[in-house]
């Protein structure tokens, strides 16, 4: 389906339609706040039941997440060890490699013979289908860097783990997106890296992004867009098939695991529709984790957390952050939203809806790494993570131009548009609500009881079944506590017993640091969208390394 | 994973859709009987709360598990006979009724010692006590001199002299002593060799009291000041007001006339004409507002000639308490007493106001007003009699949060329950010396009154310490504003 994938620069009905639901998520979000709020004055009786009923939602919603979470988790240290370069091969022999799977099975450990289980399932299904497998050694992968601020030290982490990994680097062909408004300094720093990487890849580029083109923001789409159009030529003018080239768009304080392009490149392969699929891998804030504050790492262990459950649902997977997508589609699709902040998820929107319906996120069980934002006291370190919270928050733009580009798809099936609106929107106003209403709102009926209230059998029974509702959620704190423990890297130091107990119990503080800097953020994102009070994009503070992205202002010319 | 997923949300949407429901259910009271109509039955609960706390509750003789503070669910509709028990406490046993979807509420049960912790203040015996309302000083009296008469201050635990050695009339005879309520200065009549002098003490520490004697030309029928201007006063004689500044010592004189009755508070005068006008203004008499426009209103209020204290108990809450008990107020019905009102004690927290007779005490509950499902007209809270049996009732306080009353009769001091669901229980606490008062305060939980046989100051634990209230937001100082005693 044709459509433009932007809220700028519309008018008559699409305007109202867009307006309408960029203040739809906002305006529930208040609506629910507020409304609750009243109504543990007006009418307790009622506020308190609506409130055993969320509590008790919430607590299933929350076991439910916790065992997907656990399934994921597994399923991320089964591939910890896996072979990616050798069922690489594998995959251009299926019949000798399922001979020999079928052969070696019975002298695996089990997280083996599960891993290899799963192998043989996607082979099995690849052989079936019938469908062409490219040769690995021509698979070409495209990283995309975009950088504004971002020195050498930043840079140099990330680009030695491309070539630090098990896949070969002459089939990585790296780029430096560079933004012309970048000062001197990181312009010298990416041609630097130039020199110092030259050779070792297949390619390395420097793409200078020009300032104040038509119709881009100040946004990190417009610069990665251009690289890549840049790169469309490239491949034109060297004749290589857009069908060989893996596309990954990762920040400038990515780190890859060793493992990822040999993942990548066979989760690729083995995709039925590898030209409508994006490629998900899980993201950590493992750089720099042991260095920022506690309630920064719990915060960023739950972001991490909460990617895993979502790729145990590849059906409403939507790309976040670091991803890798086929060119082909990226062409196809035209490429990053060039005035939108959040181009990472909007990319996938873009191709779901360019392609009708007939696009996926793939799951990587591979982890991606980046810095966490800090800035080296607690109080800016807060400040900043409110910032990136809220950056994230500002999802919700998707939201409209989603929903007005399913009023017009036809061709999508209308249980797949409503499962795909429904979840889009239910997840940013549970985002923004919430912990609220968790921590706050349900308490209040209770708070402002008045004598009807009071001797009502409802005001002695809430609290009780509240009690016993969070009682519950303490399971499934433990068991968070303790994949967050197995989640982070080592320290290079051993720490004493107390010191990981004090890790531990610095999930016990959830309640307050999820209320304050991710509810919150969330609610303010949310809330600017509705008054049209669209957002610019802020510079985060890495704690050893100074720069991140521009600010840019939406909508400038 | 993706089959996975859908059959656990199926199986989670389903326990939802399930569970759900029937937990909202029994949290609104309803539970599951066989036998009864429809299966279910709505229950009530009784939720009794104790002071002291880790009492043993039983229902129908079947002891409840756990203490108190105690929640028994799923009781049936009916009539349950409670009995709390704690150990060096008195029994508590009453019949309560439970109705469906209802929580019957003991919240505020004093449990009563089995026998009151009293211990002497001080070494001295007495032969008078008087309070003064809302602040922490006592008034004792060994005899009839101002030499024979002591503060005790209530936060130091502090006795001392009322004047000091240096007082030159030392050894005069008390006449009268005029004090207000929350006011820290009293004023006393002395006489001695046939002169009379009027004199300023200021309780709060031992100096040498002002002689007002200059600004008192004829004798006064009540003075009145307000607690926040302790130097300016109001002399009531004759009709007409005179205001007094002792710190100038200076008179205003007739700053009002044909007054039927005054209060102060928060340095505005209020006041009651004859003509059945009431208006506020200030302490000299400027600045008048009329607060009562209806002459006809005014006139059926107060058509009792005699004069009338005016207390403004809040900005919403006047009371007038007229010389012959008539007890009116400016909320509706306005009249809740015709006569023999003596005295009463309001809880500002609580809106509640406790009203005594001499043989009755009564509470008029103004957070609530009285509904009626068929009357039109709307009523306005009522006294309600909880106690009708006393001899000679002299004071009345509430305890615990307005929860509770004590009150002297007589010589006597009693106790009376009114968390119950049926007649308001007396329980006689202990007997103190003839003709004194006691005084009680919740923030300390004791009382304090002069022992019938040593006539020695003596404290005795009400309500344990520990157990007091922690109110949930910050409050002002004194919880009871006690009707100002008029003269010894």
């Amino acid at each position: 389906m044709k459509f433009n994938f932007s809220g700028k620069k519309l008018t008559g009905s699409e305007r109202a339609i867009q307006r309408f639901f960029e203040i739809l998520p906002g305006a529930t979000s208040w609506f629910i706040l507020i409304g609750m709020t009243l109504l543990s004055f007006w009418n307790p009786i009622l506020a308190a039941v609506l409130i055993i009923a969320f509590d008790f939602f919430w607590i299933l919603r929350l076991f439910f997440m916790t065992l997907f979470l656990v399934i994921s988790y597994f399923r991320l240290s089964l591939e910890k060890e896996t072979d990616w370069m050798a069922r690489l091969h594998g995959l251009n022999h299926l019949t000798d490699a399922l001979t020999f799977l079928n052969k070696d099975f019975g002298t695996r450990s089990l997280p083996q013979k599960i891993s290899s289980w799963i192998h043989r399932k996607e082979m099995t299904e690849l052989q079936r289908s019938g469908a062409s497998v490219p040769d690995f050694k021509k698979i070409i992968h495209l990283v995309l860097i975009p950088i504004v601020r971002e020195t050498p030290e930043i840079l140099r982490d990330s680009i030695s783990s491309f070539l630090n990994g098990y896949f070969p680097s002459e089939q990585i062909l790296v780029v430096i997106a560079l933004e012309e408004r970048a000062t001197e300094d990181v312009k010298a720093g990416a041609q630097q890296m130039a020199r110092e990487f030259e050779g070792k890849f297949f390619d390395f580029k420097v793409i200078l992004h020009p300032n104040h083109i038509p119709g881009e923001a100040r946004v990190k789409g417009a610069n990665v867009t251009y690289a890549a159009r840049e790169m469309t030529r490239y491949f034109e003018q060297k004749e290589i098939l857009f069908d060989r080239v893996i596309v990954s768009c990762f920040d400038a304080d990515t780190v890859v695991d060793a493992h990822y392009f040999g993942c990548l490149t066979y989760q690729y392969m083995v995709c039925p529709k590898r030209e409508r699929a994006s490629f998900q891998p899980i993201p950590v804030y493992h750089n720099n984790i042991w260095k920022v504050p506690g309630f920064v790492r719990v915060l960023e262990t739950g972001s991490s957390f909460f990617q895993l459950v979502e790729s145990t649902d590849p059906e409403k997977l939507v790309t976040f952050s670091s991803h890798s997508m086929s060119f082909r589609a990226l062409v196809e699709a035209d490429y990053w939203p060039v005035d939108m902040i959040s181009d990472d998820s909007a990319i996938f929107w873009k191709c779901y809806i360019h392609y009708d319906g007939d696009y996926r996120v793939v799951p990587l069980y591979v982890t991606v790494s980046m810095d966490v934002a800090d800035a080296g006291n607690w109080w800016k370190t807060i400040v900043n993570v409110y910032r990136q919270k809220r950056r994230w928050a500002w999802g919700v733009e998707n939201f409209p131009i989603v929903m007005r580009a399913f009023l017009q798809a036809k061709k999508i099936p209308f249980s797949e548009k409503m499962g795909h609106g429904v979840k889009l929107f239910e997840m940013h106003v549970a985002w923004a609500t919430w912990a609220f209403l968790l921590s706050v709102i349900g308490w209040l009926p209770a708070l402002f009881a008045g004598r009807e209230f009071s001797h009502s059998v409802l005001y002695y029974s809430t609290p009780r079944i509240t009690a016993i509702i969070f009682g519950f959620s303490t399971c499934a704190l433990v068991v968070t506590i303790i994949m967050s423990l197995w989640l982070l890297p080592k320290r290079e130091k051993r720490d004493s017993v107390f010191r990981r107990l004090g890790f531990a119990l610095q999930w016990v503080f959830v309640p307050g640091i999820f209320t304050f800097l991710s509810t919150l953020p969330a609610l303010e994102a949310q809330t600017r969208l509705m008054l049209g009070a669209y957002m610019e994009k802020w510079g985060t503070d890495t704690m050893q390394r100074p720069a991140v992205f521009s600010s840019p202002a939406p909508g400038k010319q | 994973m993706i089959l996975l997923r859908r059959i656990v949300l199926y199986l989670f949407t389903l326990i939802y859709l399930v569970f759900c429901p029937l937990t909202i259910f029994y949290a609104l009271g309803f539970m599951y009987q066989p036998g009864s109509e429809h299966g279910i039955v709505k229950t009530g609960l009784v939720y009794v709360s104790t002071v002291p706390s880790g009492a043993t509750v039983y229902l129908n003789d079947m002891r409840y598990e756990g203490t108190t503070p105690s929640v028994i669910r799923n009781l049936i509709p009916g009539s349950y006979q409670v009995r709390v028990e704690l150990k060096g406490h008195q029994l508590w046993n009453q019949e309560v009724p439970v109705e469906a979807e209802h929580a019957s509420v003991l919240e505020k049960m004093l449990l009563l010692p089995e026998s009151l912790k009293k211990h002497s203040l001080g070494a001295q015996s007495f032969e008078q006590m008087t309070v003064i309302p809302g602040t922490p000083f006592l008034l004792l009296a060994r005899g009839k001199k101002i030499s024979e008469c002591f503060v005790y201050d209530l936060k130091k635990k502090l006795e001392y002299p009322l004047s000091g050695p240096l007082f030159e009339w030392e050894d005069a005879k008390v006449l009268q002593t005029h004090l207000v309520s929350r006011a820290k200065t009293i004023v006393v009549k002395l006489e001695r060799q046939n002169a009379r002098r009027f004199y300023q003490f200021d309780l709060s520490l031992e100096n040498t009291p002002k002689d007002l004697t200059s600004l008192f030309p004829e004798e006064p029928k009540k003075i009145l000041w307000d607690p926040s201007a302790e130097t300016h006063l109001l002399v009531f004689k004759d009709k007409h007001l005179n205001y007094l500044r002792s710190d100038k010592k200076t008179i205003y004189p007739k700053v009002a006339g044909n007054v039927q009755g005054f209060g102060v508070e928060n340095k505005n005068l209020y006041l009651l004409r004859d003509d059945h006008t009431f208006a506020v203004m200030t302490l000299d008499g400027r600045n008048e507002k009329a607060l009562l426009k209806d002459a006809v209103l005014g006139e059926s209020l107060f058509e009792d000639k005699g004069f009338y204290d005016i207390d403004v108990l809040s900005p919403e809450l006047i009371l007038f308490l007229g010389e012959k008990g008539a007890l009116i107020s400016n909320r509706l019905p306005y009249r809740f007493a015709h006569a023999e009102v003596k005295g009463y004690d309001y809880a500002p927290r609580q809106k509640k106001l406790l009203v005594w007779t001499r043989s009755e005490i009564g509470v008029i509950d103004f957070s609530k007003a009285e509904e009626s499902e068929t009357d039109v007209f709307e009523k306005g809270p009522r006294l309600i009699w909880m106690f009708t049996r006393g001899k000679s009732i002299q004071k009345a306080t509430w305890i615990y949060d307005a929860a509770h009353v004590i009150f002297q009769d007589q010589d006597h001091l009693v106790f009376l329950d009114l968390e119950t669901f049926n007649k308001a229980e007396t329980h006689e606490l202990l007997q103190m010396k003839e003709d004194t008062a006691y005084h009680y305060t919740d923030q300390t939980g004791l009382l304090y009154f002069l022992d019938r046989e040593s006539g020695k100051l003596t404290a005795a634990e009400l309500l344990p310490k520990r157990e007091l209230i922690l109110l949930p937001f910050p409050t002002r100082q004194e919880k009871t504003v006690k009707r100002r005693l008029m003269m010894l």
